[in-house]
């Protein structure tokens, strides 16, 4: 007795039926498919994870620039806080109005305050205020922003000192998020989280919304501008023909004579 | 739950998650601190693991998110199985990520955690269409036949 076997394990089509049999059927098993969608899967995320490992090497080698300035020295063991440079007691005060983007007000800090520092402030005889403010464009914002939360540190006089030793073009994109990011990582003693977390708050908008007004009431028309006094009176506008130290020698030291008990 | 409904909670899940890297992405070219509780996202959103061969990872899960959800979008079980790929790659990059924001950068990111959140359900509902889709082609007769056919017979002397 012989048995009939199909010429073909695959059943026979029926007429009519579609030539392809739904995308479903033609799948592997339920145990292949998840394996084989979760290998690619693995496959896939261990390449990402290895690129992103290697990558983050690469980076690791171009790390951001760190910024050493005179300043670190300038200031350093002097007592800061918030604006002010210098002892609290100290009996006169010098007032600096100024705009990051100045260079003018540059060169003054960068040039003539460590000579009034190692003169005057350092002794206690002197504190300097910086009020920085948006008198140039946009990027002064930013600068003064900075500068604020800094004093919100203690640090504002080491901001502004680096922020001028990178100052660039008026308005032509030196002044950016990424460069204070970078500043704040470099001073020493500063909080750089705290200071980008601080750049956008209330407690910063609010202190230069007053020294713009400050700026407004003392008709300042100028950076840098200056008012000299006696701490704790009214104080004056400081005129002065240059920005030497010599130009401000003499005020100063004539206020300081009339403090003296 | 039927299939639409899946398909439309996943559709839901890849917007959100298109929402998270958006903001991120924004943030990321805007050059603009992210809103942040945990007080660590400008710590791991600016760190050397925010890139992927220079491609900031913001932009990365965007296009994923963007991916995800086409493949939603569209029916059939290849699209949705393309879709649990895309999700289960994301979460384990993503899990990535969440180790290194803890054992190296020791700060962590609100918007990361969400997307990863976002990212683990995502994977657990496209890997369960897919095992519907594999347990319904296995019941389907046409499947059955294709399975070895019997013994056959031995031929009588």
């Amino acid at each position: 007795v012989s048995v009939q076997y199909p010429k073909s394990r695959a059943p026979q089509k029926k007429p009519g039926a579609p030539r392809r049999k739904p995308i479903a059927n033609r799948l592997p098993a339920t145990r292949w498919l998840l394996l084989g969608g979760v290998g690619i899967a693995c496959g896939v995320a261990a390449i990402l994870i290895a690129v992103s490992l290697l990558g983050s090497k690469k980076t690791e080698r171009a790390a951001p620039p760190v910024y050493q300035t005179a300043g670190t020295k300038v200031f350093k063991g002097i007592p800061q806080r918030s604006q002010l440079l210098g002892r609290q007691d100290a009996p006169v005060t010098l007032v600096e109005y100024a705009d990051l983007q100045c260079p003018f007000c540059r060169d003054f800090t960068i040039d003539t305050l460590p000579v009034l520092v190692r003169e005057y402030v350092r002794a206690g005889k002197v504190r300097v205020e910086f009020r920085p403010i948006s008198f140039i464009g946009p990027e002064s914002v930013l600068g003064t922003r900075a500068v604020i939360a800094a004093g919100l540190q203690n640090r504002a006089w080491n901001m502004a000192d680096v922020l001028y030793e990178q100052q660039g073009a008026e308005n032509e994109g030196w002044l950016t998020k990424t460069l204070v990011r970078n500043v704040a990582a470099s001073l020493p003693d500063l909080d750089q989280a705290r200071l980008l977390s601080d750049l956008d708050s209330s407690t910063v908008n609010d202190i230069a919304s007053a020294l713009e007004a400050n700026a407004r009431s003392d008709a300042v028309n100028e950076t840098p501008f200056f008012l000299l006094g006696k701490t704790g009176d009214v104080k004056t506008r400081l005129r002065v023909a240059t920005l030497e130290p010599a130009a401000f020698r003499p005020a100063i030291d004539a206020l300081l004579k009339t403090s003296s008990p | 739950v039927n299939d639409r409904a899946l398909r439309a909670a996943g559709v839901v899940l890849a917007l959100a998650g298109l929402a998270v890297t958006s903001y991120l992405t924004y943030s990321h070219y805007a050059d603009d601190q992210v809103f942040c509780s945990t007080g660590g996202c400008e710590t791991v959103l600016r760190s050397r693991y925010a890139d992927l061969a220079g491609i900031p990872v913001a932009v990365l899960g965007l296009a994923g998110y963007a991916a995800i959800l086409a493949a939603l979008l569209v029916p059939g079980e290849l699209a949705s199985l393309a879709a649990a790929v895309l999700s289960t790659v994301g979460l384990a990059f993503g899990v990535y990520l969440i180790v290194i924001q803890v054992a190296v950068l020791e700060a962590l990111c609100q918007w990361c955690l969400t997307s990863d959140g976002v990212l683990f359900a995502l994977a657990v509902l496209t890997c369960w269409r897919v095992a519907r889709f594999a347990r319904e082609a296995r019941a389907q007769p046409e499947l059955a036949a294709r399975q070895p056919p019997p013994p056959r017979p031995r031929a009588a002397p």
